[in-house]
């Protein structure tokens, strides 16, 4: 087996489940593939609105997690709100899967990685009738393109994490977002 | 090694008689406070509804919280001040425990104030008597949170500047159940307050009005122990249904004494479901 | 076994759970509130409780009048919630209370910065309290190390009759890892020692050979005593220097004859290793891969990670640490644990890289601190 080690950052506005992306991506490759991850939050103290980042590593071993001090060769970039995109953006490598809500960024996107741009705020409120699913709805089109876990074990993150009576909800947006071509 | 027992007091079962004679000065109210808790302490014990291995003795520092060095139950000498939160935890973690706190005013009100005020404000399950003698005594007679306007004190040389503090009705503003005043020349009533405050729930207080001829009667011109106590005698009003009113210590108008709260709140313990 | 993805905060809550938490007192503080919402949440399920106090000082004291009702206790704070609690720490330590108190490292000194971390505790976790002591502390470095060390910090408050100090700090508490947690009897939890003779005869610190007296607790009909003040074995108040240095040297002798039992570290490539960076908690994280890059240089660089801060096992760290001509000790201060290095290795052969910062510390960063002693 090839020694896996995967950088992924996450990046939103403080109420667009940045964190919520962040955990749930550690809680299946933590318990369902059997990964090591390692994973630092970033919020400011506005409880809304704020810029929230996740910096995670995804590794086959432990020690490949321990000399994480955040995304510098990001595997996979996940904006949904625009804060600092340009910084960000020069993270960005041929081989970065970059993933950008455009219903909040309508600005150009040079970069030299494999680009993903859709409305999935708008998406989520057209197919859902809930703009709260974006993150995860965007999440279902990211397993499609990249592969990088399974449905089902996110459906059974999911599970875990949310409160029953939203499981429903999450699973359509996820399945929506599976279903967008890839 | 069993060597029967001399019973030269009928508290005697209640006491370490070998940490006996006590460190409080000839006069003290305390040991009246005590003896006269006992007595409300073994009525329930004798009509079985007190187990006297299920009652813990919490005290901080000071004269009064010396007490616990001489009660045969569980008993804790903790901080000064930190007497209520150790009883708290004490409480909580076992609540088939009656867990009595005993202190001064200095103790209970000053430094252990801000507890004070959460723990009546929680309705804490716990008895708390504070034996106030308006002065520290154990230190050397500095000022205490009820030390009297205009008192001298070894730290107020000049005469208190500070009003004093009427724990009862701090107490009574918040969520006690149980809030009485006696005073040590009516030890029958700190027996019966102490007797009813154990058939209770929630948060109880009792104040004893003390004297301490020898350090505070020294401040006040009232060194002779059975003349203090005279002098207190004279202002103590019992009164069948006082009103919080009324409850500010003052010398010359007189010390009210008696049941200023009855009230059968939710405690903390019903209120979280536990015990 | 099971794997799971939690915060370090998170980490020691379950590994607390696990060690039989029952009993859990907090006051709000950045960053070590979230270990209280949580356990808010999971102890009442297991039949504990978790309150809110009004300040730190009464968290602690009522975390110390729990543990004598029975239960395991714990509490959590950060600087400066940790320096109001320095008088309980000493109670504690003086009435042999099995308690755990976690201490979440900040930026300081003063309110500092509430979100960010520094390791400028060290000396604080270590001496917090007035009068003679000494007392465990353990400095995790990873969520899976915050759950493991919780477990032994618990296992020895209880075993030594003394409080123990986790030494988190923010980057670990909010840092969310894959972790293997254990099932009930999975891992040896350890419960204090009871009496077993009868309570007319039980002296509540009278100590046998390990000099860890059997604990008698509240409502056992024991009569227990607990006392602040200097006391004899049947807990009575004595002011003579004999009774004060049994129980001063006692209080101290019980922990450094179980040294063993309470001093770890972890070693890597020390062999053949020239120079051993010593690191400790979050700024361990990136010194072990500027060692481990050093080393795949050709350079004869060994590390050591230090878990335990204090009592330091001396021999043990002066033989691990002897074969190298230059230790370089990496903390986020201005030098705690260097000097006691310096001291255990001899100042000839010790180096301090200070990294002081408040965002966890970079590759560059870090390799630039050491690099100016290679």
């Amino acid at each position: 087996m090839t020694p896996v080690r995967r950088e992924i950052l996450i990046v939103g506005r403080g109420g667009q489940g940045v964190l919520l992306l962040g955990r749930l991506l550690g809680l299946v490759a933590s318990r369902y593939l059997n990964l090591y991850t390692s994973a630092s939050e970033h919020y400011t103290s506005e409880t809304r609105g704020g810029e929230s980042r996740v910096d995670m590593v995804i590794a086959d071993k432990p020690e490949e997690v321990y000399d994480f001090a955040g995304v510098s060769k990001p595997y996979l970039m996940i904006i949904l709100y625009p804060y600092n995109i340009g910084e960000y953006l020069k993270l960005a490598r041929e081989d970065t899967y970059l993933f950008i809500d455009k219903t909040f960024y309508q600005g150009e996107v040079s970069t030299p990685a494999r680009v993903y741009a859709l409305e999935y705020t708008r998406l989520a409120e057209k197919i859902l009738n809930d703009t709260r699913v974006a993150n995860i709805l965007l999440l279902g089109h990211v397993l499609k393109v990249t592969g990088i876990m399974p449905l089902e074990y996110v459906k059974a993150g999911i599970a875990e994490l949310l409160n029953p009576r939203y499981h429903e909800l999450n699973f359509r947006a996820l399945e929506a977002g599976f279903n967008l071509p890839g | 090694m069993a060597v029967a027992k001399k019973v030269i007091h009928p508290l005697d079962k209640y006491l370490r008689s070998d940490r006996l004679p006590h460190i409080w000065c000839p006069g003290c109210g305390i040991g009246i406070a005590l003896a006269a808790m006992l007595r409300g302490i073994d009525r329930r014990i004798r009509e079985g509804k007190l187990d006297r291995n299920k009652l813990v003795f919490v005290t901080g520092i000071g004269c009064s919280a010396r007490v616990s060095f001489y009660v045969d139950f569980d008993s804790a000498h903790t901080l000064h001040g930190r007497a209520i939160p150790f009883a708290t935890g004490v409480k909580l973690a076992n609540p088939s425990l009656e867990v009595i706190v005993v202190g001064g005013d200095g103790d209970i009100a000053g430094i252990g104030g801000n507890h004070l005020l959460h723990a009546a404000r929680r309705n804490m399950d716990l008895f708390v008597v504070m034996i106030t003698n308006f002065v520290y005594a154990m230190t050397g007679g500095q000022l205490a949170p009820t030390t009297p306007l205009r008192v001298y004190t070894t730290t107020t040389p000049y005469g208190n500047p500070e009003p004093p503090l009427n724990v009862i009705k701090l107490v009574a503003s918040l969520n006690a159940n149980y809030v009485a005043r006696a005073s040590v020349t009516t030890p029958h009533y700190i027996e019966s307050f102490t007797y009813k405050a154990l058939g209770m729930k929630g948060f109880r207080f009792l104040e004893v009005v003390s004297t301490c001829p020898e350090v505070y009667g020294r401040h006040i011109g009232l060194r002779n122990p059975v003349a203090m106590l005279e002098e207190l005698k004279k202002r103590v009003i019992y009164k069948a249904h006082p009103v919080v009113d009324e409850s500010d210590i003052d010398w010359d108008k007189g010390i009210v004494i008696g049941e200023y709260v009855v009230r059968n709140n939710p405690s903390y313990l019903d209120l979280i479901k536990r015990g | 076994m099971k794997r799971e993805f939690l915060s370090g905060n998170r980490a020691v809550a379950e590994a607390a759970l696990l060690s039989g938490l029952r009993f859990y007192a907090g006051y709000p503080i950045t960053p070590a509130s979230d270990l209280m919402e949580y356990l808010a949440e999971r102890l009442p399920k297991v039949g504990g409780i978790a309150v809110q106090f009004e300040d730190e000082i009464a968290s602690i004291n009522a975390a110390i009048g729990a543990s004598w009702a029975g239960a395991k206790a714990m509490t959590a704070t950060s600087g400066p919630g940790f320096s109001l609690m320095a008088e309980g720490i000493s109670l504690a330590v003086a009435t042999e209370t099995p308690l755990v108190v976690v201490d979440i490292m900040r930026a300081g000194p003063s309110t500092g910065i509430p979100t960010k971390t520094t390791q400028s505790d060290v000396y604080q976790a270590r001496w917090l309290a007035h009068g003679d002591y000494i007392l465990p502390v353990f400095a995790p470095w990873s969520a899976q190390d915050s759950y493991d060390l919780t477990i032994k910090a618990f296992n020895v408050s209880e075993k030594l009759r003394t409080p123990v100090i986790l030494l988190s700090d923010a980057v670990i508490a909010h840092m969310w890892e894959t972790l293997y947690t254990r099932e009930p009897g999975e891992v040896e939890i350890v419960s204090r020692k009871k009496p077993v003779e009868p309570p007319e005869e039980y002296k509540p610190y009278k100590a046998g050979e390990d000099l860890v007296p059997p604990m008698a607790v509240f409502g056992e009909g024991y009569k227990v005593i607990v006392e602040s003040l200097v006391h004899d074995e049947a807990g009575y108040y004595r002011q003579d220097t004999r009774t004060y240095r049994e129980m001063v040297t006692r209080l101290r002798e019980k922990i450094m004859r179980n040294i063993g039992v309470v001093y770890e570290h972890e070693e890597y490539w020390l062999e053949d290793a020239k120079i051993i960076i010593v690191s400790y908690g979050s700024t361990a994280r990136m010194a072990y891969p500027v060692a481990k890059s050093l080393l795949s240089r050709g350079l004869r660089v060994g590390f050591l990670r230090l878990k335990t801060l204090w009592p330091l096992d001396e021999g043990k760290l002066s033989s691990a640490l002897s074969k190298a001509d230059k230790i370089i000790v990496v903390e986020n201060n201005t030098g705690r644990i260097y000097y006691d290095i310096a001291r255990i290795a001899g100042r000839d052969r010790a180096r301090f890289s200070p990294i002081l910062t408040v965002d966890p510390p970079g590759f560059n960063e870090v390799l630039e601190a050491v690099s100016r002693w290679l």
